[in-house]
């Protein structure tokens, strides 16, 4: 089943790409990339364990595109109707050339995949070069979304600069490694993972902390209240940094080397908190017309507190009977409530945590109608067994197309239309709002995938869809690239995003063992 | 050792590269710890019998807030989850001590101060005296004395009070604040500080012992080993007098703290997190299958485990029964016991708890039973082989309907060779318990009819069925290696190292499987729990 990919193959791909000259590469397509001054918005909607073979089923022949008309939703991904005219759907791009094993077969896979999907490098190799046991270390590169947020300059920063979101409530296990490879798709710095926050309560105290409830003025209070209460509370905050921080100093002194760092690292985080907590708000106002409406307070889902831990369809919570599409819908609320109010463009959300355990009965009949599957209610909907179960598409191809040895079984696909539903549902809601010549969502690059191909947890053929682009990227469209072997990277999408999107002349993004440079996705720009 | 499997392990086939098993159970009795565990970082910072800075796990985090203002908030629930392997104490600090943990911490603070002023009981146990009485700061300066030293737990120094007390009064001039919502400002202060959050064992050493660590210290490293919180009156009290010296007041201690319901925190979480049976309030078996599953009944299966440890931990029971003590009675779980043949079912490994948590939610799994024996009692880890693509047995919730026979599916399995290396040792072990289906309830036949069959053979020797395993295993669980190591990890909050070697065997020979009272006090008592680390000497 689990063919050995060559290096001759691979070196055979490795010479078709050419990339064009330099300096034209990296110009951003400024002319078709929005009004000036118009917001930039990067958000990346990953679910895990790959998608069924459903996914592909109009692609495009390797290597061709099909737009308008000619370009079909399948099935799985039939929410997304609406939204259509807006979308990209790319194919054919692995993500596997970081790897020492130069083989689209990743081991083990959803703790690695997972890690490199934001970042294209191999987290497991950082940390053998650092000679750490894979079972404590936790390293990996810088990720694209945050590489967004620490280069794109002042015009586009917000109060939050990124939003970790996620709805994984019962992680799978973490391959003998940390939880940050499973639970998190954003990477601040090499040794700082930022945890995706699964409890809409946390997520809501930000935002509001970071003033998306303050449309504007508080009623019946003057401007000059308004900023001494503002500074009030700045020196509040400033007053206990710096107890705080004269203890971390006293005991830097005194503590060994190794316990130095640790104290090091808790004073840089705590001065990281004291640039926002102390900042005199009311600096920024959102964009007009989009208007900052606060949802109510949402109730408390507490985070999993470990592997194969969490909560379970209907278990009792403080806040009630735990019901996953609540827990998604009121997300999604709070991504929409935090780009309205402006108090962050960049946001990860995961749909579910690697090797997700998640019994996905919350997924009503229509849904499974979708993917024909007849309603049975004992279907558990295990996502990882389900990822197992019947299905099987081989690295042969066969009239353009790989080739389906046993199609995917239906609760695969079931719980894929259901992921592929939120995300529309979050698109929609985006495209709902106006601003500036279109909408939020035509303002953004929304992107929607997962770290692995299907049930056999390969790091090539990757399912992606790209909402929005600005101008900058087709829509309406599906790109295929070629196939295994002269396929393209994943790599070279977040090099294409940040660089015409962004602008970001970023010279080179993740790692290529084949020693290929990046190069920019032609086919999937206007 | 009389282990067998060592021997299976040491067989030709895994020399020729088949299933990777190593012996060494936390990385320390093998051979590759030896060479390829040398971890510059780890050295730098833990001497061979130190312990590394103490971080708060979330569940000290919440016992220790709960015990020190009182409150039923649970703040880090909402904090990143830690762990890869092994407890979660023992995962390094610089790891987890991210940005967004940092943020909770801050959070955090301001809530429980905010939640214990709000409150007139709690309010009334950290104002000692009334601070809007009498002229100065004196009363301040009383309070963050007193609550300073259950939230740092020692003695503050005096430029930590004088700084407190800085901070308190500027609180009232700049930040107009009433003298109550100083000392508010103040406790949340103290609550962000890094000595609540880390503990950090600076000296100096015991007066009467030393070369040991001094009394605070070691009451610290006592309450989180056994009540995963912070010291309570009598242990300060200890602490202040320098009483937690000698093997006997420490022995004298343990007693006192295993027989304070606290000690729950000591069972839930060393054998929660080491036999794993805290994931079983997350578990769901498949309801349509097994109509006995309920809520009700997973609760009645957690309890019946803790009570199970509790009989190890709290009472006489020797460890050496584990795997053959009576369980505890359960009026909930009677319909699970209902089929039993003659014969009392008995042992750890017949707990429905253990044998639910090993299962799927739709079938058993003798893999992961026989594997959570292997790595969690036996101390033997188990990789998977390299680039092998496991399949899993049949379709599962797909169309082909659910796998009935598990035996059979194993049997197809096993017929790859790149399986079979694993699979012949894990599965003779997972099948003799066959006769336990996925919630623990005897069967005697498979839901499709077919009857079970739960016999094999192990090291030539025929059984019929696990009773006729557990005498094997109870042989090979003789030395009391596994325990010790987990227990010493587990209260170290560090996987052993080399060094510890000869300590560790020391522990086991002179505990020789006895109660878990005793393990505990071999270890405490032991150098590596009472004595400073070279490197960390004052």
């Amino acid at each position: 089943m689990k063919r050995l990919m060559t290096r001759r193959n691979l070196l055979r791909g490795a010479g078709v790409c050419l990339a064009l000259p330099w300096l034209e590469s990296l110009a951003p397509r400024g002319a078709s990339a929005g009004e000036p001054g118009t917001p930039k918005r990067f958000l990346l909607c990953t679910f895990p364990n790959g998608a069924p073979h459903h996914w592909w089923e109009t692609a495009p022949a390797f290597g061709k595109t099909l737009k308008g008309a000619d370009f079909k939703l399948p099935r799985v991904l039939e929410h997304f109707a609406p939204v259509k005219s807006k979308m990209l759907m790319i194919s054919r791009l692995g993500n596997y050339t970081w790897s020492t094993e130069q083989h689209p077969y990743i081991e083990p896979s959803h703790s690695r995949l997972n890690a490199a999907l934001s970042t294209c490098v191999d987290a497991d190799q950082l940390g053998r070069d650092a000679r750490q046991d894979l079972g404590e270390w936790v390293g990996n590169g810088i990720s694209v979304d945050q590489l967004i947020v620490q280069k794109a300059g002042p015009e586009q920063a917000t109060r939050i600069p990124s939003l970790q979101t996620g709805l994984g409530v019962k992680p799978g296990f973490f391959d003998q490694r940390s939880y940050a490879y499973n639970q998190a798709v954003s990477w601040k710095s090499p040794r700082e993972p930022l945890k995706r926050s699964v409890n809409p309560k946390a997520v809501f105290d930000a935002l509001v902390g970071a003033g998306a409830a303050q449309g504007g003025s508080v009623p019946g209070q003057s401007d000059e209240q308004t900023r001494i209460e503002a500074e009030r509370r700045a020196a509040t905050e400033k007053s206990v940094i710096d107890g705080v921080l004269a203890d971390a100093n006293s005991l830097i002194n005194r503590v060994g080397s190794g316990d130095r760092k640790i104290v090091q690292q808790y004073l840089d985080s705590l001065r990281e908190i004291e640039k926002n907590a102390t900042r005199v708000q009311s600096t920024m106002t959102p964009p007009a017309g989009l208007g900052c409406s606060p949802i109510d307070k949402p109730g408390a889902v507490p985070e999993p507190p470990g592997q194969a831990e969490g909560l379970n369809e209907n278990d009792n919570t403080e806040a009630g009977e735990y019901k996953h599409d609540d827990h998604a819908n009121v997300m999604i609320d709070l991504i929409v409530m935090a780009i309205q109010c402006d108090v962050t463009r960049v946001v990860s959300h995961m749909l579910d945590d690697a090797r997700s355990e998640f019994e996905y009965r919350c997924i009503p009949e229509d849904v499974r109608a979708q993917v024909g599957l007849a309603y049975r209610r004992e279907s558990s909907l295990h996502f990882h067994s389900s990822q197992h179960g019947a299905g099987n598409m081989d690295r042969a191809t066969q009239d353009g197309q790989y080739k389906i040895v046993q199609q995917s079984n239906l609760d695969y696909a079931a719980i894929n239309c259901w992921l592929g539903q939120k995300t529309a549902q979050l698109a929609q809601r985006l495209d709902a709002l106006r601003e500036g010549d279109g909408t939020v969502l035509d303002h953004s690059v929304m992107v929607y995938m997962s770290e692995m191909r299907s049930h056999d947890h390969d790091g090539y053929d990757l399912p992606i869809v790209l909402l929005g682009g600005d101008g900058v990227f087709l829509n309406d469209a599906h790109v295929a690239y070629d196939a295994l072997g002269n396929d393209r990277q994943l790599r070279d999408l977040w090099f294409t995003i940040m660089n015409q999107y962004y602008g970001l002349g970023i010279s080179s993004f993740g790692e290529d063992r084949r020693g290929e440079p990046n190069a920019l996705l032609e086919e999937i720009l206007r | 050792m009389t282990f067998r499997l060592d021997r299976v392990f040491a067989s030709p086939w895994l020399a020729a590269g088949g299933c990777l098993l190593g012996i060494s159970c936390t990385g320390i009795l093998g051979s590759q710890d030896d060479g390829s565990q040398d971890d510059p970082e780890q050295d730098a910072s833990v001497a061979p019998d130190g312990m590394p800075l103490h971080h708060m796990t979330a569940s000290e985090y919440n016992n220790t807030v709960a015990h020190l203002l009182g409150t039923r908030l649970r703040p880090a629930d909402g904090f990143p989850a830690f762990g890869a392997k092994g407890f979660d104490a023992n995962v390094s600090a610089l790891s987890n001590l991210s940005q967004v943990l940092v943020q909770g911490y801050y959070d955090a603070a301001k809530v429980l101060a905010a939640d214990a002023f709000s409150n007139e009981a709690q309010r009334a146990e950290i104002l000692v005296c009334d601070p809007a009485e009498g002229a100065g700061d004196g009363c301040a300066r009383e309070i963050i004395e007193r609550f300073g030293l259950r939230a740092f737990r020692r003695p503050l120094e005096a430029a930590e009070v004088d700084r407190y007390a800085a901070q308190y009064t500027d609180a009232q001039t700049t930040l107009e604040m009433s003298p109550v919502e100083a000392v508010q400002h103040v406790v949340r202060t103290l609550l962000t500080s890094p000595n609540f959050l880390l503990r950090i064992e600076e000296g100096p050493d015991s007066e009467r012992s030393p070369g040991a660590l001094n009394g605070h210290e070691i009451a610290s490293r006592l309450s989180y080993l056994l009540w995963s919180s912070l010291p309570d009156e009598a242990l300060f009290d200890a602490a202040e007098g320098d009483q937690l010296a000698t093997e006997g007041e420490l022995r004298q201690q343990v007693d006192r703290m295993l027989a304070d319901p606290k000690s729950a925190a000591f069972f839930q979480n060393f054998f929660g997190q080491w036999l794993g049976t805290r994931t079983l309030p997350s578990h769901n078996a498949d309801a349509t299958r097994f109509p006995i599953w309920n809520d009700e009944v997973k609760g009645a299966m957690l309890d019946q485990v803790n009570a199970y440890f509790a009989s190890f931990t709290t009472g006489e029971q020797p460890w050496s029964e584990f795997l053959t003590a009576p369980h505890p009675e359960s009026r909930l779980l009677e319909p699970l016991y209902a089929n039993d043949p003659e014969g009392e079912r008995e042992g750890f490994l017949t707990l429905p708890a253990f044998l639910t948590l090993s299962s799927r939610a739709d079938r058993t799994s003798p893999t992961s039973r026989a594997k959570t024996i292997l790595e969690q009692l036996f101390c033997v880890p188990m990789l998977p082989p390299a680039n092998v693509d496991i399949p899993e047995l049949g379709a599962a919730g797909g169309d082909e309907g659910p796998i009935e026979n598990v035996r059979q599916e194993l049997e197809k399995h096993r017929a790859s060779p790149d399986c079979a290396s694993c699979h012949d040792v894990l599965d003779p072990i997972g099948l003799s318990l066959e006769h336990f289906d996925p919630i623990g309830a005897y069967r005697t036949a498979y839901a499709n009819g077919d009857p079970v069959d739960a016999t094999g053979v192990y090291e030539g020797a025929v059984f019929e069925d696990i009773s006729g395993l557990v005498p094997v295993l109870v042989e090979s669980g003789r030395s009391g290696r596994c325990p010790t190591e987990q227990l010493f990890s587990y209260a170290l909050r560090r996987r052993p190292s080399g060094g510890d070697r000869t300590r560790l065997k020391e522990i086991a020979e002179r505990w020789g499987g006895g109660t878990v009272a005793d393990l505990v006090k071999q270890v405490v008592t032991s150098e590596a729990f009472r004595l400073r680390a070279k490197d960390k000497a004052p």
